[in-house]
């Protein structure tokens, strides 16, 4: 059946919306209509965490809590699943086990970033993550005033026998069994002008898609849904696909990682952990848990940003691109699509092939700051050599040009040559000639086409173990 | 309520079309520079701010037309149907350019000694340099923002994200054409400040006080991230040229340098930034022969203002930078330099300005103390044998040092008063001109105030900073905030507890019949009790002495005042903070990216009164200032469009830039008998630490390098990796 409106629950009470405000971002639904004002806007560009909040969604069967930035999350985005504030992790108590962490560690100065570093810390906790991962699960909460110290002693200081957890404040089952009642449902909203789409299949997806070409795809939403966002609150009509649960699958086929097109980034790195370490650890250094817990595969691959960290190890490894459109399925390689391959259908799978045996992957990104950041230059090597001499070495590199690109002509180059440094080091001319890198805000051309040469060291070097 | 904002940084206006904008739904009113009532210039130096643009604009994102209106989408609805017509004339951006054009804000400043051309004559080595260093954006996380709403007979009242309740209450009076007693400012606490709320929190203040006055209603002005950061100065680069005599085993005999700081368009506080450059540059080194000069360049950017430190990171990063460029040139071991050149006893301990740096062991003996805790010799050792062997890699180590005069320059800012009320149940309200901002300045008043009265700290509030309960005091700035308005409350309540004490000797006497010959050395204040030293067992809870000196009409209320003592011409600081860190860093040669592996820190700052807050005064400075020296590069274009915007184009540290070993220490048994409660400010001087992050740095480059680096600060990947490239020895990456 197709409904006229979305549900969710904030801190265990449902909200039900058909209005405009269904475009609302969370972040200002939250302060401005439901006077929820723990949580703090800064950036409100998804760059800083402040406006972490938990959210709720099923997986496997049951509520799993992960912290996204309410900036970036509009409401229709949310329907099925659960926002805990700050102010919901202690109903009825003065602290959390978490909170109190924080005040006795010092762990607040000014304040304004608290709430956000309280919900991430809590998202660890629900996670399980151990204290030499917690770096990472802070990563995406920026503070100017503690210097960080004092919230990671508070991480290592929270005992996860006296932690209370969410499902324990807000058992799940009433909301489980709301959300099973209304998962199926197609959604469809038109109100001022404006109107959403929010299907329950990917069939129901590609015939929304093939009657109304002009709407926009939103997926994770993270680059669409900066405000003012000239999608989102422009008024044109938005086709969103977080609801369709077959594009959220992923799993290992053969010698295949298939990636639904939905699938977050989180997902890609759980799976990478054991099927391809190398991804996963570049994975890593994608955004932010906020951003990775909310971002898709497809949308980043959609997006051809010429600065997308996701493209480089697609391009090496020649992931095939599975579009659905009303003739069916077909598939393209990552190399050769463009978005015209879209306008009558959607990205549904993306196929990569994992590294063989006789192949080397190295994944590679440079940017300013370690963490959090957009990438200067990444880049992807897939080698296969064979006594000492390179038999095919594949590469790929994004920030040097227009698109992220496989560098052919440098392949060609090093092709049959002698596995050394020398030969890489030879190679660099033929890949300047290749790259046209530009200046702008985060780097220069220069700095650029000096990193893009210096990748090809690198990569040398890390095979010995360096580097 | 917002403004519309000039599209360019210089230019002539010639044309406001308002017409389409008031047909808005929702629009309340727009205002532009003719409708303010008494002037349009206010600023805390020169009075050449202004509140809104006239007759031309001169930076970008310069407020223009004031917009007051329903809702938000009502009054960006607006600005986008304003029409502002500007002939754009060609901006100066950079110290350069204003250099050629002649264009400058004030005088030329100088602090001079001895006979510096003399001294370079003469000296066995001179060495010529330049350093440039950065701006840096302050990102406080709460934006500029402030609420107005009016009261009876024209009075406004103000709520402002401000570390300076003062000014806001000066500026608006004059502005608007208020008597001073018109206006009541307010500030609660801000999320951040760093400088940034200390004279630039004024245009959201006077725009909400303007609509406020003009329509009589309440009116908020709250700026958005990323125009925070496109219309609000931020810490001024600067540029140093540097001519340095030395001799052949590092002691330096004279130095002459000329500094020169961006100003942006108007004065803001740049001449205070600069003396305090010009204070800083000998850091912890004797300097025998100087000439030191500061020029501030007028130039079409925001005016660039107060951040953490004050000018003297520029002042301190030169001459740090120094000591490894004489130590390159002549073989040494930097350490050795600085400790060679570090202030000592007698005509070796008076800085070029004249203050005597009190106790000539103290920077050496911390010095030795920090090497030896960090392990300098066998790390130092150990960087040098691995940068033999990694070809991938690049490891450097060193040690710099902060001496950080404490005080306003500006000697009459040195003051402040205080109100404390005891209550009947003996709880206490204290009052201050000090604003919190996250530095814990509450928390230390409301145990100096407890400590005086023997209660318990939770019996103490500290009430909203307004100008209603402390008139005419400084901004909460120089790190002094606890010095001044922890000084004012100790007198206070200092003087009620005086009058208590005879009060409590009298009733104590009365029940054990014991004549108190010396009440303030016989009565004890503590733990919430009051007793006779003699009979211990005999106490009176502090809440009922309270209640019956009430009764006995005993004033329970204090207002005092306290003034820094001692300053003047040869004096401008009260004491100096003393510290020094020990960085080591590594270097990707391939890609320029830098991590620091290990931070050790020794600061003496006498007798904390809070341990916790003083150690996240030190981690959060060290850190901030680590970004200033690394990933934090604020740039515009030629144009004067800031480039590096909004936060997820400006890149501050995060949790994952953390040293994996960060030793942190405060020198044990210090006092600070002059200041109250024998402690030290600690705000500033910890930022100032983290140029070891970037003098490790260069020495890192220095073990691959031909000559002297050239690396400008923030060193950035980019930065170091084009200074390898530039002057890398080749035959490393080709072996």
């Amino acid at each position: 059946m197709t409904r006229g409106y979305i549900f969710f629950y904030i801190n265990g009470q449902r909200v039900q919306l058909n209005g405009p405000r269904v475009f609302w971002r969370l972040s200002e639904f939250l302060r401005d209509e439901r006077r929820l004002t723990g949580t703090k806007i800064v950036c409100a560009e998804g760059a800083c965490g402040s406006c972490s909040v938990l959210q709720g969604r099923m997986e496997a069967g049951t509520l799993r809590y992960r912290a996204v930035n309410s900036c970036l999350l509009s409401l229709f985005q949310l329907d099925g699943s659960h926002v805990v504030t700050v102010e919901g992790l202690t109903p009825g108590e003065a602290t959390s086990e978490v909170q109190g962490a924080l005040i006795a560690a010092h762990g607040a100065q000014c304040g304004y970033c608290t709430p956000g570093f309280v919900v991430a810390l809590t998202a660890a906790q629900e996670q399980g993550i151990a204290a030499d991962a917690l770096p990472s699960a802070l990563s995406g909460n920026l503070c100017r005033c503690t210097g960080y110290l004092p919230m990671l002693e508070a991480g290592c200081a929270i005992k996860p026998a006296a932690y209370r957890p969410l499902a324990q404040i807000y058992p799940p089952d009433a909301m489980a069994a709301d959300f099973a009642a209304h998962g199926a449902d197609n959604i469809e909203i038109a109100v001022d002008g404006r109107r959403l789409f929010a299907p329950a299949t990917l069939e129901e997806a590609v015939q929304i898609k093939r009657t109304h070409p002009e709407a926009v795809l939103v997926s994770g939403g993270t680059e669409l849904a900066v405000p003012p966002s000239e999608v989102i609150d422009a008024g044109r009509a938005l086709l969103s696909l977080g609801r369709v649960a077959a594009l959220a699958e992923v799993r290992r086929e053969a010698d295949t990682l298939v990636l639904g097109a939905g699938a977050t980034w989180t997902q890609v790195e759980a799976i990478a952990q054991t099927e391809c370490p190398e991804l996963a650890a570049y994975l890593r250094r994608f955004g932010a848990p906020q951003i990775r817990n909310v971002g898709t595969v497809a949308g980043s691959i959609a997006h051809v940003s010429p600065a997308a960290d996701s493209l480089p190890p697609l391009l090496v490894l020649e992931a095939d691109l599975e579009v659905a459109d009303a003739q069916g399925k077909r598939l393209v390689p990552v190399r050769e699509y463009t978005p015209r391959d879209c306008q009558g259908g959607l990205i549904s799978r993306v196929l990569l092939p994992l590294p063989r045996a006789e192949q080397t992957l190295r994944l590679f990104k440079v940017s300013r700051r370690r963490g959090f950041d957009r990438s200067v230059v990444s880049a992807a090597f897939l080698l296969e050599a064979v006594e000492g001499r390179i038999q095919s070495l594949r590469i790929a590199l994004s920030g040097v040009g227009p698109c992220v690109m496989r560098l052919a002509r440098t392949e060609a180059f090093l092709k049959g040559r002698r596995l050394e440094e020398a030969s890489l080091c030879a190679a660099g001319e033929t890949l300047r000639a290749e790259i046209a890198p530009v200046s702008d805000g985060r780097a220069g051309a220069e700095y650029r086409g000096l990193l893009a040469e210096n990748m090809l060291l690198k990569f040398c070097c890390s095979l010995e173990g360096n580097a | 309520m917002d403004a519309a904002c000039s599209p360019v940084a210089f230019g002539t206006i010639t044309c406001i079309d308002l017409e389409d904008a008031r047909r808005v739904p929702g629009i309340v009113s727009l205002y532009t520079a003719a409708d303010v009532p008494r002037t349009n210039h206010y600023g805390p130096i020169k009075g050449d701010d202004r509140l809104l643009a006239e007759g031309d604009v001169l930076y970008q994102g310069e407020p223009v037309v004031l917009i007051a209106g329903e809702t938000r989408e009502a009054v960006r609805e607006a600005q986008k149907r304003i029409r502002i017509e500007i002939i754009p004339r060609t901006p100066i951006t950079t110290i350069d350019g204003a250099i050629a054009a002649g264009s400058f804000l004030g005088v030329l400043r100088e602090v001079r000694r001895g006979d510096a051309e003399a001294g370079l004559r003469d000296a066995e080595h001179v060495l010529k340099g330049q350093m440039e260093t950065g701006g840096q954006e302050h990102l406080y996380l709460e934006s500029q923002g402030a609420i107005a709403y009016p009261g009876e007979d024209g009075q406004l009242v103000i709520h402002a994200s401000t570390q300076n309740t003062t000014e806001i209450q000066d500026v608006v009076a004059e502005v608007l054409g208020l008597g001073q007693h018109q206006v009541v400012c307010i500030c609660k606490r801000m999320g951040g400040a760093f400088g940034g709320k200390e004279s630039q929190a004024a245009p959201p203040a006077l725009m909400a006080a303007l609509v406020a006055l003009k329509t009589g209603r309440a009116a908020r002005a709250l700026y958005g991230k990323a125009d925070d950061m496109r219309r609000t100065g931020k810490r001024h680069p600067y540029r140093a040229e540097y001519e340095v005599g030395f001799s052949g085993n590092g002691l330096i005999t004279a130095l002459k340098a000329a500094f020169y700081s961006n100003g942006g368009a108007t004065t803001d506080l740049s001449p205070g930034i600069m003396d305090r450059t010009l204070f800083h540059v000998d850091n912890a080194y004797f300097l025998p022969h100087v000439l030191l000069t500061g020029r501030i360049c007028r130039t079409h950017l925001p005016s660039n203002t107060a951040f953490r430190g004050f000018g003297g990171p520029q002042g301190v990063a030169v001459v740090e930078n120094i000591m490894e460029e004489i130590a390159q040139t002549l073989g040494l071991d930097a350490l050795e330099v600085r400790q060679r050149n570090c202030y000592g006893a007698g005509e070796r301990g008076v800085t070029p300005y004249g203050q005597a740096v009190p106790d000539g062991e103290a920077l050496p003996e911390l010095m030795r103390h920090l090497a030896a805790t960090g392990e300098y010799e066998s790390r130092r050792e150990a960087v040098a044998a691995f940068n033999a062997r990694s070809r991938t890699h690049v490891k450097g180590i060193s040690m710099t040092l902060v001496k950080f005069g404490i005080s306003f320059t500006s000697t009459f800012l040195n003051q402040a008063n205080a109100l404390v009320n005891v209550y009947k149940d003996g709880a206490v309200q204290v009052s201050t001109g000090g604003t919190e901002m996250g530095q814990g300045l509450n928390t230390k008043i409301k145990q100096l105030v407890a400590d005086q009265l023997g209660i318990l700290p939770e019996k103490v509030r500290v009430m909203p900073t307004s100008t209603e309960k402390n008139n005419n005091t400084p901004p909460t700035a120089a790190s002094a905030g606890t010095d001044l308005n922890g000084g004012a409350a100790v007198r206070a309540s200092g003087l009620i507890r005086a009058r208590l004490t005879q009060f409590a000797a009298d009733l104590l006497a009365e029940k054990n019949g014991l004549r108190v010959e010396d009440p303030a050395e016989q009565i004890i204040f503590a733990e919430g009790c009051v007793y006779d030293r003699r009979v211990p067992e005999q106490q009176i809870p502090f809440g009922d002495l309270a209640h019956a000196a009430h009764r006995e009409r005993i004033d329970l209320g204090e207002r005092s005042f306290y003034k820094t003592p001692g300053l003047g011409k040869d004096r401008p600081f009260f004491y100096y903070t003393l510290g020094g860190a020990l960085a080591e860093v590594c270097i990707d040669r391939f890609t320029g990216e830098m991590t620091v592996e290990r931070v050790d820190i020794l600061m003496d700052i006498g007798r904390s009164i809070n341990p916790a807050i003083d150690r996240g005064q030190l981690l959060g400075g060290f850190v901030q200032g680590m970004g200033w020296v690394t990933t934090e590069k604020v740039s515009y274009d030629e144009d004067g469009t800031l480039l590096s915007w909004p936060v997820s184009g400006y890149k501050i540290p995060s949790v994952l830039d953390l040293p994996p070993v960060f030793n942190v220490a405060f020198l044990e048994g210090a006092e600070n008998p002059e200041n109250v409660a024998s402690s030290k400010a600690v705000g500033e001087p910890p930022l100032l630490l983290a140029i070891s992050v970037w003098t490790a740095a260069k020495n890192a480059l220095s073990f691959v390098c031909d000559g002297i680096p050239r690396l400008g600060l923030p060193a950035t990947g980019e930065e170091l990796l084009l200074c390898l490239y530039r002057q890398g020895r080749k035959e490393v990456v080709q072996e």
